[in-house]
């Protein structure tokens, strides 16, 4: 079956499943094998992404502008994520007599799913990755495009005219902002001759000169703009400053989600840090190596090929660095407006994106 | 008006996107209602919106009439005052000295040279933080958080400083007719310039990060003019009127309060990037005032001669004689004035405050027209108008 | 050609402006922070503050000067007796509507009531915030021979 070959580990449980009840493992087990890996992943994932994504975030912001952070709910503030989550979970949940209720409430969710079902193509460490699809990349993509869905539902059924606005610069922002991302990441993928996330990786495996930002030096001339540009349009698809007119704190209060209250709140904001996360990561597999060590010690024949701890720490780093680098962008540039936000997109990130990409192809050509 | 393919535009209206009629869409009236995060203070805005580009926007004021000036009528000179430091609770100083110098002027009360000097230097202190708060809030609302706590961190000092010396950080009862309350210490005059020197040197961490960051440019550069004349015809004041290429101080041009002994330049715009009265030249204009301010600060406390801070005259029951006068000053947000009439009772006959910030929320409605809501936000926070002097 | 040499300007504009943009914001990091640790670290509190009223009961003489004089009507005395001889039955300030103009330390013959450092009162009712100044348990009341704990500034006298 498609689903029990893509994902050993499914795999597996799907048989040990099968094992335990005596019966051979068919389409059924995979599936629940597949959802069960899925679902631990989640849980795995949106723990450290909820809680340091948060934590990080006030802290680096309260580090730059010269004063704390918080530092009274635990040691160093570290349970300030857990406090800002009771208390998200505490608050009186608000439905608007005028919302369009069942609207209204699915949004948030569908902006979760899609924010977090991005996890599971995520090459973590050599072998640990829930579906090694072989067009994972593409699979991503295309999940930033669903939720905008989510977003236009929130914005529209909020009976808001300033959450309508937000939605509607949002649907704006990020589906522009998909074709410049869509290029960019395909410089990498045009390199490797592959979609896979697992296959681009591996493409790098050895020391930082197989890295594709810098491989073998001349490549850098059509991989240093793609990964900025994938970096840049990967703001926008997060919606973080500079580009974070969907929700302008100070001109729709808080755009789209400003009718949200309490959880419901909560599910618009860690796809948020979900989103960013995710972004870092597909980032740092297609150009910086993924959970390949500068020093080459994972590729084949190294000292340490295989070993999933070494490549999940190199992954981490990597994931982490361009993580605090979203954050510190953010609280350094002002807002950009959204006739601005377009202009960038269609006129300069285009064309830069079509010009890396015509660069790949010839660079990958040429050998 | 005009019709161009079936639209109609009112006179003076930027041509925004035109559509063909049969695409033709409803406008939106949004509410920026009195709580709004870029609003500063109780305003409240109707806009009238085509999508982004705003086709009317209607500044609804009055959210903080506390009747000041009925009050001003009912109580007696002295329990008056503080009422007037929280018409521009940012600017306090600067509008006790509207009121104090009508008033000195109507009953010719001499005020003492040192009194007048310290005046001065409080007042400019006092310009400072606000212009930092002003330029600070500016780029909060072009959604630059941290120059807003980078210039607040100065701001702390320069309150700290006022603290001392008259006793609060935001509403000061320091200015009284015929002087000031207290006198002030070598200490704090070391500390005074010691603070100038620090505002000075970061000035240029915060034009490097706000005012010529290539977003922000890209936002406020060409962004809501108020030009010359428009500005004039509104009667609009202050950093308003200077950066539309106006060089009008009160300061130089009806000096009172012994500024004529002070050289300072007045900055007028148009400053080296963008045109004449857009923002950019606004918040530029603020900051070149701060820099203007630091130099007049230390050359009063050089120069700061010696003698009382206080008429003897004036005690208690103090009541002005029977006269008129009306006198004008320059606040942070333009020009602040008093018409003052007595008839020798114990209360004013009639005290009217004109706060700077009525006349300049004035050019919201006509200023607005054409322009996208990002830039409606860039207009409001340039324009720099405290709700507080606005209602009174 | 100009276009395309204007567009080119514009990319590197944005790029070498953020980067001095993050030039300056990512030492903060590194550095102290300029906050105070409040409540348990306090800022310096100048003797001239205008805080919260410090209250010498006997030397007051009920003259009712400061009650007068305020322009809010705050302060309530309710004494028997005048001059030297006045007891003092409550000495109300109602901090909802206290200015803190410290009007009422400039007429005050005798002296005894200033305004001192303490800045932060709370409450969860308006009645919390009334304080009675005649109750000598008040902290900030001072009986005969007590010597005010902090420094406070005299009022220039007018």
């Amino acid at each position: 079956m498609i689903l029990a070959e893509a994902t050993p580990l499914s795999h597996h449980l799907a048989t040990w499943l099968a094992g335990l009840l005596g019966m051979q493992p068919n389409w059924l087990f995979s599936a629940v094998g597949a959802l069960l890996v899925a679902t631990v992943i989640l849980l795995i994932v949106v723990t450290p992404v909820g809680l340091g994504g948060v934590y990080l975030e006030r802290k680096l912001a309260g580090r730059m502008q010269n004063r704390r952070g918080p530092n009274r709910v635990g040691p160093y503030g570290l349970l300030q994520a857990v406090a800002d989550g009771v208390k998200l979970l505490a608050k009186e949940d608000i439905l608007q007599r005028g919302a369009d209720s069942p609207l209204f409430r699915f949004a948030p969710y569908l902006v979760f799913l899609a924010a977090f079902a991005g996890f599971v193509v995520l090459p973590f460490a050599p072998g640990v990755i829930a579906a090694d699809l072989d067009v994972g990349l593409f699979y991503f993509l295309a999940l930033i495009a669903l939720e905008t869905v989510g977003i236009v539902m929130a914005g529209w059924s909020s009976n808001n005219k300033w959450s309508l606005l937000g939605a509607m610069r949002e649907v704006a922002q990020v589906v522009s902002y998909e074709l410049p991302l869509g290029l960019a990441a395909m410089c990498p993928a045009l390199a490797a001759g592959s979609l896979s996330l697992v296959a681009i990786t591996d493409y790098q495996a050895g020391p930082i000169w197989n890295w594709l930002l810098i491989r073998h030096g001349y490549w850098a001339i059509a991989m240093v703009p793609a990964f900025l540009l994938f970096y840049t349009a990967g703001l926008a698809a997060a919606k973080r400053a500079p580009f974070d007119l969907p929700e302008a704190e100070s001109e729709l209060t808080a755009g789209f989600h400003t009718e949200y209250s309490g959880m419901r709140f909560g599910m618009f904001f860690l796809p948020e840090y979900a989103m960013m996360l995710s972004l870092s990561a597909v980032a740092s597999a297609l150009f910086l190596g993924g959970y390949h060590d500068p020093l080459g010690l994972s590729a084949p024949g190294g000292a340490f090929e295989g070993a999933w701890w070494w490549g999940f720490l190199w992954f981490f780093l990597k994931t982490t660095f361009l993580f605090l680098s979203q954050i510190v962008l953010r609280w350094t540039l002002p807002r950009i407006r959204i006739d601005q936000v377009m202009y960038l997109c269609y006129k300069v990130l285009l064309p830069i994106g079509m010009g890396c990409l015509v660069l790949s192809a010839a660079l990958r050509l040429l050998g | 008006m005009t019709t161009i393919q079936g639209v109609r535009l009112d006179e003076g209206e930027r041509a925004a996107p035109t559509l063909p009629r049969d695409i033709l869409t409803e406008e939106l009236v949004f509410n920026m209602g009195p709580q709004h995060p870029s609003t500063h203070g109780v305003l409240r805005v109707v806009l009238r919106t085509d999508g982004e580009v705003v086709r009317e926007a209607q500044p609804l004021i009055g959210n903080l009439h506390r009747c000041c000036e009925k009050i001003l009528e009912s109580l007696t000179y002295v329990q008056g005052l503080p009422y007037v430091d929280r018409m521009d609770y940012l600017g306090a100083l600067n509008m006790e000295m509207g009121l104090v110098l009508s008033v000195e002027k109507a009953a010719a009360v001499e005020v003492p040279k040192r009194a007048q000097y310290l005046r001065v230097i409080l007042c400019e202190i006092n310009r400072v933080i606000s212009h930092l708060f002003a330029a600070g809030q500016f780029g909060l609302d072009m959604g630059a958080f941290t120059p807003f706590l980078y210039m607040f961190r100065e701001r702390e000092e320069g309150l700290t400083l006022l603290n001392e010396v008259t006793g609060g950080r935001l509403l000061y009862h320091y200015i009284r007719y015929g002087g000031v309350t207290r006198d002030v210490s070598d200490d704090w005059k070391r500390k005074c310039i010691a603070w100038c020197d620090q505002v000075a040197a970061h000035m240029d961490e915060y034009n490097n990060l706000l005012t010529y960051n290539h977003i922000f440019l890209n936002r406020t550069v060409g962004v809501a003019i108020i030009d010359r004349e428009t500005a004039l015809r509104y009667g609009a004041t202050g950093p308003i009127l200077r950066a539309a290429g106006v060089p009008r101080d009160l300061r130089k041009d009806m000096p009172y309060s012994c500024y004529e002994d002070f050289d300072f330049k007045v900055p007028v715009g148009p400053h080296d990037k963008g045109v004449v009265g857009d923002s950019w030249n606004r918040h530029r204009q603020r900051l070149l005032e701060i820099e203007e301010s630091l130099k007049i600060i230390r050359q009063a406390i050089t120069k700061l001669p010696a003698g009382d801070v206080s008429n003897p005259k004036v005690t208690r029951g103090w009541k002005a004689p029977e006269g008129e006068a009306y006198v004008a000053s320059e606040a942070p947000r333009g020009e602040i004035s008093c018409y003052f009439v007595s008839d020798g009772g114990k209360a004013p006959y009639r005290a009217r405050m004109r706060g700077p910030s009525f006349y300049n929320i004035s050019l919201l409605s006509e200023t607005s027209r054409g322009l996208l809501i990002g830039d409606l936000i860039a207009l409001m926070g340039s324009i720099d108008i405290t709700l507080g002097e606005c209602d009174r | 050609m100009k276009a395309l040499a204007l567009w080119v300007n514009r990319v590197w504009m944005g790029l070498k402006t953020t980067w001095i943009g993050l030039t300056i914001t990512v030492p903060y990091i590194f550095r102290r922070p300029y906050t105070l640790q409040y409540p348990e670290e306090v800022p310096e509190i100048p003797p001239t503050e205008r805080g919260l009223h410090v209250f010498e009961i006997d030397k007051c003489i009920a003259c009712d000067q400061c009650a007068k004089i305020c322009p809010v009507d705050c302060i309530t005395i309710e004494a028997e007796g005048k001059g030297k001889t006045a007891r003092i039955r409550t000495f109300e300030i109602d901090y909802s509507k206290c200015l803190f103009c410290a009007l009422c330390c400039e007429p005050c013959p005798t002296e005894c009531i200033h305004m001192g450092p303490q800045f932060d009162l709370v409450g969860y009712t308006r009645d919390e915030v009334i304080i009675d100044y005649a109750d000598r348990e008040n902290p900030r009341c001072f009986s005969e021979g007590e010597k005010i704990p902090y420094e406070i500034a005299p009022f220039a006298r007018k």
